[in-house]
């Protein structure tokens, strides 16, 4: 039995979507990797600057008093 | 007479990989409008803390953004916007990280917002959703090499 690979997968999967849908596909994973293959997730930023996530009681020491709004 | 309290100036560390990448799909005006906030941030030190906003573990857009805050580009009410992640600092307790720069409200259908940007880079969404799934219709070459 061939083994499908994760990225062959994937492959197949992009392959179902219409050409008109590519370039919106292309920027969606873009925003996870960029062009010269850098990680773009949260925890690859902050890996880079040698930081950590801070911890929930330490967020909201700082930033528990913010004021919200209805967008995001 | 009032004496307001000096505002608290928070670090902001931006991540050049993620503002360059979010750059390229944004407008010429999105990215003067942040060349003008670098400047003050470098000339403050930080962002001043009333120009963030608290961002939602989970928001109304269905974005989960549960550690983050925001500010809106320019400030108050500008077109863009920053989400960024609370870190503990190398060189100091904490900091807040640049995770995306975008429009707060698209107008481009289909064209995501700063914070489902931000929430696609807090989630690892990619490596988790679809490993070990098979497609219907495999690739037109399948073979026994699996990656590495």
């Amino acid at each position: 039995m061939p083994t499908v690979t994760t990225r062959e997968t994937v492959h197949a999967l992009v392959d179902r979507y219409p050409d008109e849908d590519m370039p919106a596909i292309a920027e969606l994973l873009s925003y996870r990797r960029s062009a010269n293959g850098t990680d773009l997730s949260a925890k690859a930023i902050l890996a880079r600057h040698g930081a950590t996530p801070l911890s929930a009681e330490e967020f909201e020491r700082h930033f528990g008093d913010l004021p919200t709004d209805d967008e995001g | 007479m009032t004496n307001k309290p000096p505002d608290v100036i928070v670090p902001i560390v931006f991540d050049e990989d993620a503002i360059g990448t979010d750059l390229e799909h944004l407008s010429d005006a999105a990215g003067t409008a942040l060349d003008q906030l670098r400047r003050e941030v470098d000339r403050d030190g930080g962002l001043p803390k009333s120009r963030l906003l608290r961002c939602q573990p989970e928001g109304r857009d269905g974005t989960r953004l549960g550690g983050c805050t925001k500010t809106r580009v320019p400030w108050p009410d500008g077109p863009w916007g920053i989400v960024f992640r609370a870190g503990e600092d190398p060189k100091r307790p904490f900091a807040l990280y640049t995770l995306a720069y975008g429009e707060r409200h698209p107008t481009r259908a289909g064209k995501p917002s700063v914070y489902e940007v931000a929430g696609q880079r807090l989630e690892e969404i990619l490596a988790r959703d679809l490993r070990g799934q098979e497609p219907d219709t495999p690739a037109a070459t399948t073979q026994d090499t699996p990656e590495g």
